[in-house]
């Protein structure tokens, strides 16, 4: 299916024609998006746990760059492996250690939860689609990373895994603005905003008694 | 030479070299209060847009920046606006001198002033929600930096602040979107949720209240208290900003009563909760849940006179608060001790705990103090539209003067006998030049309501 953006006063930032649907790249980033939000969830392992979050900014790196020129879509995939690179390096200095207790009933009921997201975003997406004019896997990559994120965000206590969370939710929010705004300045400012969570992570990651107030 | 060079990039930059010295911390504490007075000066002097001639040398300074593709603004209609924050810093900085405090404070907090500012020259407007979660983000290191773990309430803070800035950024592109094709139902029913659920998450507006009080409860109060003034005065511009710019928001005609609601809301659930709260480390938040209630409820009556409430009560809100967290932290309120050290305190530390007792009547609205003419004005003319809206005003209010007394009791019950001046002689300057501001405020109000209506010049369009 084509969606054709073409009223200039609502959508100045991105008249294109798009012909997403059926387009291999978007699929494939969807399916990395399906993926690796649900390792982020479940995973209790920080190592694991960050390299699905490379893997994502990967997926919102493929999504965007539909949208905008690849020079400038790159920025989400720098600015996102920026920010795994501080988490990583916080939590090796902190030599966190791996957590990985067998907590089946958490899991279960994490994807229990991950399922009803995946559910929303079917139904919703084409609703979002048709309301905002945006290509429907733009819509389902973005709903998808907001809703899992907004769980990873209510589900969690330990401080990293909500900062990944307010991560996620935050690319999948770029997703969506990418398409309706298409300024530098925006991009160098989210840049900004996503680095400085990882770095308050960082923080957070480093304070004297943090493992115990885990 | 631009006014966005000398209110916005000399002070970021002067921060930058502070924070290398932050430790002589007496010496930054001291630069910055100074800085922060010849900006303020600089803005009272200097003219936007104007020649100015100095002997054979003459020159202008222009009212743009561009960056990265878009313009920073500052005229003379945003003159105001600057001069109100850069006061506002120079109190704020003043206050340092004479307390402990974390020695990120001063120079981050100068370039949170500077990007202030920044937001209000940004535009378009709506990035102005990005950089006030630049400053958050900038602002949450600053607690955490003496902080051995991270407490419930700075994530909070953050998380609820970070999800703010995308519903206010799609609010915006909505609004536009509206604007564009009014006969769009959907759109408009969807640009005012985002609208309402941005800035109801962004002024701690009930249900998303819950942050506030365990943040102050468990901070710095001079550091929490700092931001908590700022962020929401900001935020409201960011309000008129939206009203300004949105002919069809304005004249939308459930909105103003909409924010009614919310505003009389914000004022009852605070006083009830004020009321039976058994942690009076929390009534500082609580405070500023109900300045913000008055100036929604302000904003509310969709005029004119609205208008000039809502700018009015910045320096009472200033006044009272800085007055409190100043209290507080000479007080050597802890999050760690809680309230503790406060009870029975007027007999160690009678300036602090006076001026505390001050601050908190004064938030409450009492007369004679600085927020009574503008709870007064507020209340007189909610009173025109709606008898029973003025009644839940006025329980919210007992409400929050029954928190208030009962942290006077705490703090005057003592069974030490003798009288001692805790407080050292900067300490008892300080606070006695803030008790006497609130006097003189709250006896003369009329001195400060030529300094603060101009700053409606920036929003050209409302009444």
């Amino acid at each position: 299916m084509d969606i054709l953006v073409d009223d200039p006063r609502r959508y100045p930032a991105s008249r294109r024609k798009y012909s997403l649907s059926g387009n291999l790249l978007s699929t494939a980033c969807l399916v990395i998006l399906l993926v690796t939000s649900l390792i982020i969830l479940i995973s209790k392992n920080w190592r694991i746990t960050i390299l699905a979050l490379v893997f994502q900014y990967v997926g919102v790196f493929g999504l965007v760059s539909l949208i905008w020129p690849l020079t400038l879509a790159a920025v989400k995939l720098i600015v996102g492996w920026m920010a795994c690179s501080i988490f990583s390096t916080a939590s090796i200095l902190e030599m966190r250690e791996a957590e990985t207790e067998d907590e089946l009933s958490g899991n279960l009921f994490k994807i229990i939860s991950a399922s009803l997201i995946w559910v929303f975003v079917l139904i919703l997406s084409p609703e979002l689609a048709r309301l905002i004019s945006i290509p429907i896997d733009i819509a389902r990559g973005s709903l998808l990373l907001m809703g899992i994120g907004f769980i990873q965000i209510g589900m969690n206590q330990d401080p990293m895994k909500i900062i990944i969370g307010l991560l996620t939710v935050l690319a999948g929010f770029e997703i969506l603005y990418a398409f309706l705004e298409a300024s530098i300045l925006v991009t160098g400012l989210l840049a900004l905003v996503n680095l400085g969570i990882a770095f308050i992570g960082s923080i957070i990651l480093t304070l004297p008694n943090m493992e115990e107030s885990i | 030479m631009s006014s966005p060079i000398i209110w916005i990039i000399y002070p970021v930059i002067f921060s930058l070299f502070l924070w290398i010295l932050r430790q002589y911390t007496v010496f930054v504490k001291i630069s910055a209060v100074v800085f922060c007075g010849s900006l303020l000066l600089t803005g009272l002097l200097l003219p936007i847009n104007t020649f100015i001639n100095i002997g054979t040398f003459s020159f202008e300074i222009s009212d743009e920046l561009l960056i990265l593709g878009r313009r920073l603004v500052l005229d003379n209609n945003d003159q105001q606006a600057i001069l109100f924050f850069y006061g506002l810093a120079t109190f704020w900085f003043a206050g340092t001198i004479t307390i402990e405090i974390n020695e990120h404070f001063v120079p981050i907090a100068l370039s949170i002033v500077a990007l202030f500012i920044s937001a209000i020259a940004v535009e378009p407007f709506l990035y102005a929600s990005i950089l006030i979660e630049i400053c958050v983000l900038m602002f949450i290191p600053i607690i955490l930096w003496d902080r051995k773990t991270v407490e419930q309430g700075v994530l909070l803070f953050l998380v609820f602040q970070t999800l703010a800035m995308p519903l206010i950024l799609l609010a915006g592109w909505s609004s536009g979107g509206f604007e564009a094709n009014p006969t769009d139902q959907a759109l408009l029913q969807q640009t005012l949720v985002l609208l309402g659920l941005g800035f109801a998450i962004m002024l701690a507006i009930f249900p998303f209240h819950s942050w506030l009080p365990v943040f102050v409860r468990q901070n710095h109060p001079y550091i929490t208290g700092f931001i908590l003034t700022l962020q929401p005065i900001l935020v409201l511009f960011l309000a008129l900003d939206f009203l300004n710019a949105f002919v069809w928001l304005r004249n939308f005609p459930q909105l103003f009563e909409g924010i009614r609601w919310i505003g009389l809301m914000i004022v009852v659930i605070t006083g009830f909760l004020a009321a039976f709260t058994q942690d009076m480390g929390r009534m500082f938040g609580y405070a500023v849940m109900l300045e913000n209630g008055f100036a929604i409820l302000a904003l509310s009556l969709g005029n004119q006179i609205g208008l000039n409430i809502l700018v009015l009560s910045f320096i009472p809100r200033v006044v009272g608060l800085s007055v409190w967290a100043l209290s507080l932290s000479v007080l050597k309120y802890m999050p760690e001790t809680g309230f503790a050290p406060l009870i029975g305190s007027i007999r160690n530390h009678p300036i602090a705990s006076f001026a505390l007792i001050l601050a908190g009547l004064s938030i409450s609205g009492l007369p004679i103090l600085p927020t009574y003419p503008i709870h007064l004005m507020v209340f007189e003319n909610i009173i025109r539209l709606s008898l029973n809206h003025a009644v839940l005003i006025f329980l919210g209010t007992v409400g929050f003067l029954v928190g208030i007394l009962r942290m006077i009791r705490l703090l005057v019950v003592s069974n030490q006998k003798e009288w001692l001046f805790g407080e050292n002689w900067s300490q008892i300057f300080f606070l006695t030049g803030g008790i006497g501001m609130m006097l003189i405020f709250g006896l003369f109000p009329k001195l400060y309501f030529p300094l603060l209506l101009p700053i409606l010049n920036a929003f050209e369009y409302l009444p």
